[in-house]
């Protein structure tokens, strides 16, 4: 079944026809072209599809699009402002926290989440918060280090 | 495209209706959304967000928790800190952060999952639950709301509404998971304590192990032995045996019975311990 | 200017994967595009009787369907020609790709799947690799073997029908070796079949024009290779096709099989359209590649002095239905056992053998990890055995340059000792922070260290384009991968130090056959030490048209002439230079520049790293470029009472040669150690009883996350001061060394904390608490009553 919906995505709206269970993962790479979003595994392992509801960090491929309507959705493409980066975005890029990069729009609104709620997280607490996305490359330690240096832009 | 169709309904009744077999309740998804691709018979989803309450209150004696209330919520409540931490605890180890942004108290314990974290730490505060169904609302103990892994007594016809515990000043309370690793993990094991005292005196006890049969389990031997005991008179080996001969768990892809079963009594006793010293 | 070599400057791609604009296969979509769905085996060995698919292909949006037959493709293979696209007469394991459906969504060819009725007649599988290695196995996985083509005759064994490969290095004499020897220390390990989880799943589209030209934008990490294989598979000409990598998802070796280019090429062929196949994650467990599962045995002789005597190796690799890389892997793991020690005497055997398994290829060490989890294991024990510190005992037996290893080559730019001596300063510095608090009640503490080398393979050759544009930027093209370890930005900063201009006025082209020239690919660690020679190279060459042209300009003699930031200096008189731009005329319509004879600025090279010619042993002066060494600590702490290991402390220094970006360095040895990590600790593909995978999701193949990571402060790694008189500017390579140290480290530190040997990968929680209930019920009776029978991990029953 087909249905139409509106979805507002940062910051701007959009309306779609979609399948009536498209996952809001699907809808932002396939039916909006925002493949920033990423796809790793659809089964709410890996966080690479890490979006923002209403501000807080949710799993874009366990969410039905159908039920994103009404609320407001940021994805990595709605960070950077004016071709400006966000600081998380630089502290990413300063830190050598990138790799392979796939998982690293999911980590950077992962990022924003914790440091949206705790503006000076501790290092356990960086990794709680975290550690709902998987890297393949780094071993962490330098997206750690991404992660206090974001804390230390935005102060 | 398997086809579901995802209906809002606007309220109990409406949604009470559309309950059955092959129907799914969907509040955070995070287990739904999962589950649809192992249940080809399932094809509709009832949306429940926006009939169902979110949040957590206090009241004169009791805490109340909403089902719609998100890991997220509970684990940063000062209300759950201050009467049942060991919640907070399990809570906070549940997968990861976007999970515990998503997952209700409401979903994860009307899924009924053997392994499911809030469960233990629920039952150890003799929480109540209250649910709806075409007879109206009940609340009963949450201890006999599971018949089996993945049931309840509502039969896939109800809805759990909220839940609600006592305060009290005398429990102490705490929470272990074993997993496989030290995030995103289900539990291979997961036990809560509670205790009831008087000085030190264990007045009642509460000992529940998740994943180590069909539904979370009360250890009701190794409660009754310590009912009325003084905590420094416990054998905790004693202790120990009465949990591990009371548990029979199974193989299953993340873990033996035999590891299980050792495992479960291992951390029954240091999360006894646990609870008497540190929790609160 | 400042030099850019030795600088963290920041990724040449790190803006565009930050914003989530950089560009992966996974992500695209083309107009008309149709997408790909492969259906799948439900048996492991056995004859497909038919497909049949109509009811699928009358549902609306299915637009063909392709069995394995109607493919149309040669058997292909690294070396031996032994696997289809897709199997035509015979399946071989379970979950192998039969057939190919075309719809216009990805959902629809899902429903469509589910529609095709498939016969097989089953025959009885063989899953242990003893028993397929045997000269009556179960099961023959390939009868017609020894007739398929080969480009590299395979070294088969007599009366052992599924070894598809074989190799064997040996120097001095065994007998006499353990014969001089105090101390005869003899082991057999193994280790699981793991994944390589890159986090983008593999995929491809393809695009067939009308004149038959052929496009194919494909998640690999071997760009030449691929298009070679996928050329010789199809018998098409190398000039009608085009393959394109872009922005690659992380690749450890494990995206050089071309099922999916080869399933999109057939049916954009047979469609006239363009088609895309996304792997989806369960699919890339079952579908794509898989480390070999091994089983190794090994005979030390040691003196009591601590002299490694004689060192005689085994090795049993599963290579599952096909030998793709894996033909490959059998003869190069055999470097791992000569890198580092020196051996008197000394043979490793290894063999490749088919069992009814997912096909095991290329992963992150080539064989060589596996190889080390053995030997590095054996080291701690023949040290023990001989009452010798762990690290004194590699000290006393570690090459050093001059001498010659076991494979007889002349060892140089080995730095093995100075990683060595790194990490045991830096394990008393951990020790330190770790021991200051006391330890928490039931846990105990542990340490372990290892060596480790990744030979890099020869003979290679890359080739390089370096141009200058009529602005002075430089632009560099390559054909090379950059699935992520950094290779584009490193040989831009080569570019920006020969130029000497800065970051942002060089670039690097890579991932096209059709304007990149050759390549061997991100493999065996050789991306930086051979693209950049050749960027090197191509880049004198650019200089050198550059100088002639300015010579005849600023009548100065070519040789006294130096290029830098866009200007070209007389080295006499630095006062004298002129601008780039003066070296161009400008056109008629005053709207830009040309070159008015001898065309642009346009260096090229190749840069070739040969051997020298093995004897019959395989032993010869060079058979490697170059050998990344290593040395790892870890520091355990387990608990007694659920087993699990929480690794506390990391301490890594690698000789990568002269590092051209440390921090990239720093990332890749940190990442290779978590990746073992999590081979040592978690992973492992289990199979069931009929061969079907159980596990290919990530949910129950768990692999470490940022909590299973130490703290920051004890997790420290160091790069060696190091210089290789071959690489550019110095430079070796690094990406599979990272992992050859730690899971023998692990093993190693778990000894020291519960004094229990461990001898399979992984080390679970279950073995862990089944051997701690037996050293119970021997050391103390009483606490017999604890202990109870424990089994290993199930595989069935879920």
């Amino acid at each position: 079944m087909k249905r139409d919906i509106t979805l507002k995505i940062n910051g701007q709206s959009y309306e779609v026809r979609i399948e009536e269970d498209a996952l809001l993962m699907d809808v932002l790479r396939k039916n909006l072209y925002l493949p920033g979003t990423k796809k790793g595994c659809g089964e709410g392992e890996c966080g690479a599809c890490t979006v923002l509801v209403d501000g807080v960090s949710e799993l874009s491929c366990l969410m039905y699009a159908v039920m994103a309507e009404g609320k407001e959705i940021t994805t990595i493409e709605g960070l950077s402002k004016g071709g400006k980066l966000d600081p998380i975005q630089e502290a990413f890029v300063e830190a050598s926290a990138v790799q392979c990069g796939y998982c690293i729009p999911g980590m950077i609104m992962s990022t924003k989440n914790l440091l949206d709620k705790n503006p000076h997280p501790t290092e356990a607490e960086i990794l709680d918060g975290m550690s709902g996305n998987i890297c393949r490359c780094t071993g962490y330690k330098k997206i750690v280090d991404a992660v206090k240096l974001a804390a230390e832009k935005r102060a | 495209m398997v086809g579901l169709s995802i209906v809002k309904p606007t309220c109990l009744e409406e949604a009470l209706a559309l309950l059955n077999d092959d129907t799914f309740v969907i509040a955070g998804g995070t287990d739904v959304a999962i589950q649809v691709h192992t249940k080809p018979n399932v094809t509709k989803l009832v949306d429940v967000n926006g009939i169902l309450k979110k949040g957590i209150e206090e009241t004169k004696d009791s805490v109340i928790i909403y089902a719609l209330t998100t890991h997220t919520d509970v684990m940063e409540s000062p209300i759950i800190a201050k009467w049942a931490p060991a919640l907070k605890q399990a809570c906070s180890q549940v997968a990861a952060t976007q999970i515990r942004n998503m997952g209700t108290i409401g979903g994860n314990v009307s899924n009924a999952s053997p392994a499911g974290d809030s469960i233990p730490a629920l039952l150890v505060v003799d929480t109540k639950v209250t649910y709806v169904d075409a007879q109206g609302e009940k609340t009963i103990a949450l201890k006999d709301f599971f018949t089996g892994p993945g049931k309840t007594v509502m039969n896939k016809r109800g809805l759990v509404t909220k839940f609600e515990f006592a305060k009290a000043d005398n429990l102490k309370t705490a929470f272990t998971k074993v997993g496989k690793r030290n995030a995103m993990a289900i539990s291979v094991v997961n036990c809560a304590v509670g205790l009831y005292l008087d000085g030190d005196k264990i007045e009642k006890a509460n000992i529940v192990l998740g994943s180590i049969a069909p539904t979370t389990l009360h250890i009701k031997k190794a409660e009754e032995y310590l009912f009325g005991r003084k905590f420094a008179e416990v054998d905790l080996n004693a202790f120990w045996s009465l949990v591990f001969n009371s548990i029979n768990p199974i193989d299953d892809i993340r873990s033996t019975a035999a590891y299980r079963k050792q495992v479960a009594a291992n951390v029954a006793r240091s999360t006894l311990i646990t609870a008497y010293e540190g929790g609160k | 200017m400042p030099s850019m070599i030795g600088k963290g400057v920041p990724r040449v791609d790190a803006v565009a994967k930050v914003t989530g604009t950089a560009q992966y296969v996974y992500d695209m979509q083309f107009p008309g595009m149709l997408w790909a769905r492969v259906l799948r085996s439900t048996i492991a060995f056995g004859e497909i009787v038919s497909i049949d698919a109509s009811e699928a292909l009358a549902m609306p949006g299915v637009r063909a369907f392709l069995t394995g037959k109607e493919i149309g493709d040669d058997l292909h293979g690294t070396s031996l020609c032994d696997e289809p696209i897709l199997a035509r007469d015979i399946v071989r394991f379970y979950g192998e790709g039969i057939g190919v459906i075309a719809a216009d969504t990805e959902e629809i060819a899902n429903e469509a799947l589910k529609k095709v009725k498939v016969v097989y007649r089953e025959m009885k599988p063989v899953f242990d690799v003893e028993e397929a290695f045997s000269e009556n196995p179960p099961a023959i996985l390939h009868p017609d073997l020894r007739t398929y083509k080969t480009s590299r005759p395979p070294k088969f064994i007599e009366n052992r029908p599924n070894v598809y490969h074989s190799h064997r290095i040996q120097s001095g004499d065994l007998e006499q070796g353990y014969t001089d020897s105090d101390v005869i220390v003899e082991h057999e390990w193994r280790t699981a079949k793991i994944q390589h989880v890159q986090m983008e799943p593999h995929c491809a589209i393809a695009e067939v024009e009308a004149n038959g030209d052929v496009t194919v934008h494909a998640s690999i990490n071997t760009l030449y290779a691929c298009k070679n294989i996928f050329c010789r598979a199809f018998n098409l000409p190398k000039s009608k096709v085009r393959v394109r990598t872009y922005a690659v998802g992380g690749g450890f070796g494990g995206k050089q099989n071309i099922t999916t280019m080869g399933v999109t090429y057939a049916l954009a062929k047979a469609t006239g359209r363009p088609v895309k196949y996304n792997l989806t994650r369960e699919e890339v467990f079952i579908g794509a590649c898989t480390r070999h599962p091994t089983v190794i045995r090994v005979k030390d002789g040691v003196k009591k002095n601590g002299t490694l005597m004689a060192r005689d190796i085994e090795v049993l690799l599963d290579g599952g239905g096909y030998s793709e890389f894996g033909f490959l892997v059998v003869m190069n793991c055999c470097y791992a056992a000569i890198g580092t020690y020196k051996i008197p005497n000394f043979r490793i055997r290894s063999y490749g053998i088919y069992t009814n398994a997912p096909i095991c290829g290329a992963y992150r060490g080539f064989g060589n990890v596996q190889v080390q989890w053995a030997t590095e294991c054996q080291n701690d024990l023949c040290a023990e055995a001989i009452h010798m510190d762990p690290m004194e005992f590699r000290l006393k037996n570690v090459l050093i340059d001059g001498d010659r290893n076991p494979g007889r080559e002349i060892v140089f730019n080995n730095e093995a000792k100075q990683c060595m001596e790194w990490v045991e300063k830096g394990m008393e510095t951990l020790k330190e922070k770790l021991e200051r608090k006391p330890l928490p009640p039931n846990k105990v503490r542990g340490y372990g260290v290892s060596g480790g080398n990744k030979y890099s393979m020869a003979p290679t050759s890359s080739m390089a384009y370096v141009k200058m544009y009529e602005d002075g930027v430089v632009e560099g093209r390559i054909g090379g991968d950059e699935p992520g370890q950094g290779l584009f930005t490193v040989c831009a900063q080569m570019l920006a130090e020969i130029f000497e201009l800065p970051m942002s006025e060089v670039r690097i082209i890579g991932g096209d056959t059709q304007i990149c020239p050759y390549d061997e690919g991100s493999i065996s660690s050789r991306a930086t030490y051979n693209n950049g020679n050749a960027i090197r190279l191509a880049a004198e060459d650019c200089i050198r048209q550059i100088r002639e042209k300015a010579a005849i300009k600023m009548n100065v003699p070519a040789e006294k002439l130096k290029v830098a930031n866009k200007r070209v200096y007389n080295t006499d008189n630095v006062l004298e230079s002129i601008d780039v731009r003066d070296l161009y005329d400008l056109n008629i319509m005053a709207t830009g520049l040309y070159v008015k004879e001898g065309g642009e600025f346009c260096g090229k090279a190749t840069w070739f790293q040969g051997t020298c010619k093995p004897n019959e042993n395989y032993n010869s002066d060079r058979l490697c470029s170059f050998y990344t060494q290593g040395a790892q600590g870890i520091a355990v702490l387990i608990d007694k009472e659920t087993g699990k290991v929480d690794i506390e402390g990391i301490v890594s220094s690698y000789d990568t040669g002269n590092p051209i970006n440390p921090p990239l360095v720093e990332v890749q040895i940190e990442g290779g150690a978590m990746m073992a990590i999590g081979s040592a600790l978690m992973e492992a593909m289990i199979m069931d009883e009929k061969g079907q995978t159980i596990n290919a999701n990530l949910t129950n193949y768990i692999i470490p996350t940022f909590k299973d990571m130490p703290l920051e402060s004890h997790h420290m790694t160091n790069i060696a001061k190091s210089y290789h008189p071959n690489g550019p500017f110095g430079a070796k390579g690094l990406g599979e060394g990272t992992m050859s140290c730690t899971a023998p480290a692990i093993a190693n530190a778990i000894y020291d904390a519960i004094g229990v040997r461990f001898y399979d990968l992984p080390i679970t929680a279950e073995q862990i608490m089944a051997e701690l209930n037996k050293k119970a019920a021997e050391g103390d009776p009483a606490k017999a009553k604890e202990t109870v029978e424990v089994r290993e991990p199930a595989t069935i029953g879920v």
